[in-house]
């Protein structure tokens, strides 16, 4: 993988007024272009997008190690986190017409979140708990199972789960399927037989330890990162050698310089993110060792700058008061060097988090003009509801502007790097606070957004939710929660509750929204070179979107919430195909699962009131859809 | 520091199920735990009660003594069932007594139960107890107890190594007490929206 990573590709960003052939109905402006055709109807029942600016200008944009075959190898398809294919054969023209080529059920009443692998003529897909990894043969219509590797994970990493039981996904890399299981494992499997041929634990259950996440591979080392914020471990981000599983590095988030992999190369661009052995110094005696900074997000990776970037998540308790001080290296962004896992450069989101707003949401790696001069992007849509901009190279933040209703900051200052904080919403022991926005799953969480170099704009899965939180005192136990709150969510002003919005990166503004009243968004986006956006709701429907105005061409009914990530291949014969896991459950949607009641509004860690009537839209169980003209 | 370091203290401590039945047939020696709003003292003291034994697993003996023998606890406990005499059971030893409950609820709270089970025990990691009366492992008082003491498979750790028998037992009752008049400190119902005035943007 890493050998096709020096591959460039310039996109040119294209304003729809250009797009004859393509334009579509809609706002007055490109209404005026004369058609060749007739644009394509919006699909029937579906909502309509609010137009709310012009969209971006015509750009050079240039992707980072685009996707080049119509494979999807790793998680996020390409190393940049972009979750854009070129492939074309699905457009708008056409969309309409989609429908259902073959579905697999994964038997199993939690969330599916994270996305098939597609390699050569196999498609692999790993289940939440008990992470079975299934290989289904894409060479036979029908989609029959080639092999199932079940790796039996310790029963007991069920209960320590803070979010349910999921999985985000695996990588492909030298003829192995390499993933991790929730009771702290990682294994690789070999991609043709499905026989395991490496298995090493990272972590321990007992110690509330779980991991989550989707690893990426960079130039033979396997990097993953643990969860566990919500029961006082400690976090950590770790290579694994490829070849045999064997540790190449491990960088924890809090403790010493030496502990975070932090020496002479680390350069923060901020004074806020510089002195020594800030992981030890900026807690209580002790509390860093459960002090969370988990990295259970996504990872991307630059080969041209030959750099990782990575979140790391909250820090425990959720009560600020137990763990005085800045809390380095919780809710931070870091730029490593994959090789040896040295920093090069961090910055840390809000010190002293009081909110839960966890740093591990995908950065996407773009190069684009910005204000005049060709940069080296970094994009995070963060949890905390701003859309931030950095130039990766030496971690400047260029912009940082919100999309959502947010009100535990104003702003964030380009100068210091620092939020300007609203004092009337931060919690504090011995209080309940009020209305607090955005809610602590974010504006958005894991579910990751896509980028489309042709539009310019970046796809967002929005939600709307707002919180009261009542913290107290909590009990270190291990392998319990160590959480420290009780927290309310509710659905936060607008009378929405979940958007998909076309953000326009260089006005840092919306294009346009495509809202939901009923329930939040959580899952994930896909952009294609078909000028088309595809995405799933909570409540089941799957959807087309024209990449340029938000509007619905095409929609179909699955059989549970989507909380997955969309992914588009070609396959053996030549065809493009879209494939997405219906299956609700994770954080947000957990109401919907049968363990958990709308009666308590603070059950499933506050998540509940978000989404009270969730159980009359949805139930649980995995479904994985493969659609096709 | 020192609360971590007590809570580890009290992680080590393996109690026997004969502490339990001791508890449960002397509530007044029970009746002098700590109070709850000083959890890590409750454990402390279990740890400053037992010291100077090891770690090991839940139900491994760590020296050479046997413990005495348990005398037959009598039918297994169940439903009533229709035609048979009434099933002598085990009684929660603070049946009854409403600061007990009290204390049950804040030890569901402090203790953790709530980060697993829900603020008001209506579920999330864990099950929900609160609506789902119908319990795997029974929900008279000695299998509550014994379903917190113990731990289950899916993931709900032990807590007889945890916590002292009287806060068990405590807990217990505050379980059978969900749903009911006696529940202490009811769950407020969120509010509809949040105001459209708090926050920036509205788009």
């Amino acid at each position: 993988m890493a050998k096709e990573g020096a591959q460039r590709l310039a996109w040119r960003a294209i304003a729809p007024a250009a797009l004859a052939g393509l334009a579509l109905a809609g706002p007055a402006a490109f209404a005026q272009s004369s058609l060749s055709s007739p644009p394509p109807p919006a699909a029937e029942g579906a909502p309509t997008p609010q137009q709310l600016n012009p969209p971006p200008a015509a750009a050079d944009i240039h992707t980072v190690a685009p996707l080049a075959d119509g494979q999807w190898t790793q998680p996020a398809g390409d190393y940049a986190n972009t979750r854009f294919s070129p492939l074309d054969k699905i457009n708008a023209s056409n969309v309409g017409k989609l429908k259902v080529v073959t579905t697999m059920a994964d038997g199993i009443p939690h969330g599916w979140e994270g996305q098939p692998l597609v390699v050569g003529d196999t498609m692999y897909a790993v289940t939440p708990y008990p992470d079975k990894l299934i290989a289904i043969d894409l060479k036979d219509p029908t989609g029959p199972v080639k092999w199932i590797y079940n790796p039996r994970p310790d029963p007991r990493s069920q209960g320590k789960a803070c979010c349910d039981v999921v999985n985000r996904g695996a990588v492909y890399a030298d003829g192995k399927i390499i993933y991790n299981l929730l009771d702290d494992e990682t294994v690789a499997v070999d991609a043709k037989t499905g026989k395991q041929v490496w298995r090493t634990k990272v972590g321990s259950v007992s110690k509330g330890m779980t991991i989550t996440m989707a690893p990426i591979v960079v130039d033979g080392k396997v990097i993953l990162g643990n969860s566990g914020n919500e029961l006082g471990v400690r976090g950590w981000i770790m290579a694994l050698n490829v070849s045999d599983g064997s540790v190449a590095w491990k960088a924890y988030s809090t403790g010493s310089d030496k502990d975070c992999l932090i020496g002479p190369h680390f350069k923060p661009f901020y004074a806020k993110d510089r002195g020594r052995n800030l992981g030890l110094t900026t807690w209580s005696p002790g509390q860093w060792k459960v002090g969370g900074g988990a990295v259970w997000g996504w990872i991307s990776y630059d080969p041209e700058t030959k750099l990782i970037y990575y979140g790391t998540g909250n820090p425990g308790t959720w009560d600020a008061s137990q763990r005085p001080g800045a809390n380095k290296w919780s809710n931070t962004i870091f730029a490593r060097n994959p090789e040896n896992g040295h920093a090069v450069w961090a910055f840390q989101e809000d010190a002293h988090d009081a909110w839960d707003y966890d740093t591990i949401i995908e950065n996407i790696l773009v190069d684009m003009p910005w204000h005049g001069r060709m940069r080296k992007l970094l994009i995070h849509p963060g949890r905390m509801g701003f859309v931030q901009v950095f130039d990766r190279t030496d971690g400047q933040l260029l912009s940082a502007e919100k999309y959502v209703p947010v009100n535990w900051a104003y702003s964030y200052s380009l100068k210091t790097g620092l939020p300007k904080e609203n004092p009337a919403y931060r919690p504090h022991l011995g209080s309940t606070t009020f209305n607090m926005c955005p809610s602590p799953t974010g504006g958005k969480d894991w579910n990751p957004s896509a980028f489309d170099p042709q539009t310019g704009m970046l796809y967002i899965q929005a939600h709307n939710d707002c919180f009261d939180m009542t913290p107290h005192e909590a009990n270190y136990i291990a392998g319990t929660p160590y959480i420290g709150a009780n927290v309310t969510m509710f659905p936060g002003p607008g009378g929405w509750q979940g958007a998909l919005i076309g953000w326009d990166v260089a006005n840092a503004r919306p294009a346009w929204m495509l809202k939901e009243n009923k329930l939040p968004l959580f899952g994930g986006v896909l952009a294609t070179g078909g000028n088309l956006v595809f995405y799933g709701t909570l409540d089941g429907w799957f959807r087309a979107v024209d990449a340029h105005t938000g509007k619905v061409l095409w929609q179909f009914k699955t059989a549970s919430g989507i909380i997955g990530e969309p992914i588009t291949f070609l396959g053996p014969d030549g065809k493009q195909y879209v494939a997405v896991y219906a299956g609700v459950g994770g954080w947000l949607a957990a109401a919907a699962l049968p363990s958990v009641s709308e009666t308590d509004p603070t059950a499933a860690l506050g998540a509940v009131g978000a989404v009270e009537n969730i159980k009359k839209y949805t139930a649980p169980g995995g479904v994985l859809y493969v659609f096709g003209l | 520091m020192l609360r971590l370091m007590l809570m580890t203290l009290a992680a080590l401590i393996p109690l026997a199920l004969g502490g339990c039945s001791a508890s449960a047939s002397d509530p007044a020696q029970a009746d002098q735990a700590a109070p709850p709003e000083a959890g890590q003292a409750a454990a402390a003291q279990v740890a400053a009660a037992r010291p100077g034994q090891l770690p090991g697993g839940p139900t491994q003996p760590t020296g050479g003594t046997v413990p005495p023998a348990l005398a037959p606890v009598g039918p297994i406990p169940g439903p009533q069932i229709a035609g048979e005499n009434p099933a002598t059971t085990i009684q929660n030893p603070y049946a009854g007594n409403p600061s007990a409950l009290e204390q049950g609820r804040q030890y569901f709270v402090a203790m953790n139960c709530a980060g697993c089970h829900g603020g008001h025990a209506g579920g999330g990691m864990g099950p929900d107890p609160r609506s789902d009366h119908i319990f795997k492992f029974g929900n008279t008082p000695a299998e509550l107890f014994d379903s917190i003491s113990m731990g289950r498979g899916m993931g709900m750790p032990a807590w007889g190594t945890k916590l002292p028998p009287d806060v068990i037992w405590k807990l217990a009752l505050y379980i059978q007490s969900l749903g009911t008049q006696q529940e202490p400190d009811k769950a407020a119902p969120a509010p509809a929206h949040a105001p459209d005035s708090v926050a920036t943007p509205s788009y």
